[in-house]
Order: C-alpha cells, then structure tokens, then sequence
C-alpha cells in the first residue's frame, strides 16, 4: 500500500450546507484507500456576517463492534467575519499518526461563539425515514458535550434526520 | 491493488451541474486513483453551438506530485475542428503508454479553439467559490495561467492560483480514462 498526500470525501465544496449545532457531537464516515499522515484537516465553512470566533474540535474514530473509539483529534480555532466561503485548516493533532487504510469516522464539534449553529459545506443526502439496517454509517450525539468522548455506543446515537445523514466536505492533506 | 478498466475523476452521474466554460487557464485537480489503469482512452464531453466551424485544442496532462513541484507523467492531446453540435464524448490521443499506478495524480486541462460561432463548452462542475485563502497542506486543486497550449513539464504548485484565491478555482473539466 502507497502513501498519500491527500484525501477527500467529496469532489469539492457545494453550496449546500450542514448545519452543525453548538455542542452536538456528529459522527460521518471517511473511507481511506492508502495511508495518510494525520496532519491537516480542511473543510470550508459558509461565512455570515457576524463576527465570532468559532472552536473546532475533530476526533478520528474507529468502530469495533457497535461502540466507537477515539484514536486521535486535531483542534483549532478560527475568526469570521465576512459572507464569503472559507476553508478552515486545523493543524493541532494530538499526536503524530500514520492513518492506515479503512474506514474511519470523524467526530465533528463546534462551539459555535454564540451562534446556534455554524454551517459547513458538504452534501445534503436523501433522508430516509428509518435507520440504516446494516452496521453503522453515521449520526449524532443527542445529548449536548463539550468535549470528544473517549468512545461512545452507537446505539445511543441518532440516526435519522438531516443532521445525522448530511455530510460536510473534509479535505485530509500533508 | 486490483485492476481498473475506468476511472473518473467526478462522479458525473451523481453531480447536478454541466459546467461550460474555456479559458486560458490549465485546470488542475488532484485526485485518488483506486486501481492499476491502462492510460488507452482519455475522453472528455464538449459541446459547441451549431453556427460555424471551431477548431478545438484540448490537452490533459497527468501530473504526478513530488514535495511541492507537479511533473508531466503523460499527456493527451485533441487538435481539430470539431464536427459535432450536440454535447458529445471527445476522446484525445495519448503520447505514449503507461500503466498508471494507483494513488494520488493530478489531471491537468487545457482546452482553448478558435473559429466562429459560439465558445467551446466542456463537460463539468461548477462547485462552490472558495473566497477566502487557501486551505492548508499540499495544493489540491488551482489554476495556472498558460499563453498557448503546451502543457508544461513541472509546475511549482507556488506557482499555481490555488482554491480559495480566485473564483476560477471551482471549476473542475470531467475526465474519463478508461482502460
């Protein structure tokens, strides 16, 4: 298996958004063919006119069985005050990590600097009425947290709704 | 790695927009190739209107990345007067053989024509514009501006108008190889 330098789980930013509430932790799958160095991680952000600063906190996580772990995270902070698109880089990872090749999952939360919500770009998916039958894709916590928990049953996520079936775009890059 | 017989570098089934535009800019974009493919065919989509006669030069150059400067692995290359109307597939001629090794590449076009009529269009997206700076990490996707249609051997990605600093950057041509 090759090295990359980098990653994407869409083709690139769209205009639709993923509203991601202050304080509710979701979780969305990232498949990665070949290893990767943990070392930045990009997705664009759709800007508003208020000017707030905004805290990012992503876990890299694993799922065995039906409970999903913290293998890493990459934080960081970003000011806005404009309503233009932008990308956000976070660059602080907590340790040093070869992403081998899989499927992961990133714990994405934001304290949103006052605002309800922030809104990312990415892809508003069909929205199927029930949950996924088959083993877990993806969905959010429903109790609100400041912080990325350890690991987390998946069984008490939810799985149903636009805000656990729509994905943001993530840019992996070295 | 398993073998592939196509690869494309957007998912045009699943993508709502057809982008139409030529410039003089080379698009690069960045991408994953999953499998070993045999660099036989390179197609594209185009279109034009149906008054006069266009003569068309199209140029995809595959790039592979070392640190931070793009170098030419193989090329192809279309340079004719367009027959067709209709949106159609446009295959273009490769230089030499290769058997492309998977992971990340850099499809690099070029498309430019001269003649009557309305302007080329090509087949594509049109994706969000990214306003402010770029992100982080190694160049993915950008524009470097060219004079003619020769595709350069080595591009510095320095060089290049990367996404999020000019509102051409969310533009991506769709290409197909297939084996």
């Amino acid at each position: 298996m090759g090295q990359l330098n980098f990653a994407y789980n869409l083709e690139g930013p769209t205009s639709q958004l993923f509203a991601i509430n202050n304080g509710t932790l979701s979780f969305f799958p990232f498949n990665l063919y070949e290893s990767l160095s943990f070392s930045v991680v990009n997705f664009p952000v759709q800007g508003e006119n208020a000017n707030r600063t905004v805290s990012y906190s992503l876990g890299l996580y694993s799922l065995t069985g039906s409970s999903i772990s913290l293998a890493n995270s990459i934080s960081g902070t970003r000011t806005q005050n404009n309503t233009e698109a932008y990308y956000v880089s976070l660059t602080a990872t907590s340790a040093a990590q070869n992403i081998t090749p899989g499927t992961w999952w990133f714990g994405f939360l934001a304290s949103t600097g006052g605002n309800a919500n922030v809104s990312l770009l990415g892809q508003s998916n069909v929205i199927p009425g029930n949950s996924f039958p088959g083993s877990f894709i993806q969905g959010r916590m429903t109790d609100s947290t400041n912080a990325l928990p350890g690991s987390y049953a998946t069984s008490d996520l939810d799985t149903t709704g636009a805000d656990a079936m729509n994905i943001p775009m993530i840019l992996l890059s070295t | 790695m398993a073998r592939i017989n196509i690869f494309q570098n957007i998912d045009i089934f699943h993508s709502a927009n057809f982008v139409v535009r030529q410039s003089s800019y080379l698009r690069i974009h960045g991408i994953y190739i999953p499998g070993s493919i045999s660099f036989n065919n390179v197609a594209v989509l185009i279109s034009r209107s149906s008054n006069g006669s266009k003569t068309l030069s199209l140029s995809f150059g595959l790039y592979s990345l070392n640190g931070s400067t793009l170098s030419l692995a193989n090329s192809a290359s279309f340079n004719q007067t367009a027959t067709t109307t209709a949106v159609s597939w446009q295959t273009l001629i490769t230089s030499a053989t290769q058997d492309i090794t998977p992971g990340n590449w850099y499809f690099a076009f070029l498309s430019k024509s001269v003649g009557t009529g309305n302007f080329l269009q090509y087949g594509g997206v049109v994706g969000k514009a990214i306003g402010i700076g770029a992100h982080g990490g190694a160049a993915v996707r950008g524009i470097l501006t060219v004079t003619d249609t020769v595709l350069p051997t080595s591009i510095a990605t320095s060089n290049m108008q990367v996404e999020g600093g000019s509102n051409e950057t969310n533009i991506y041509p769709y290409i197909l190889i297939s084996a």
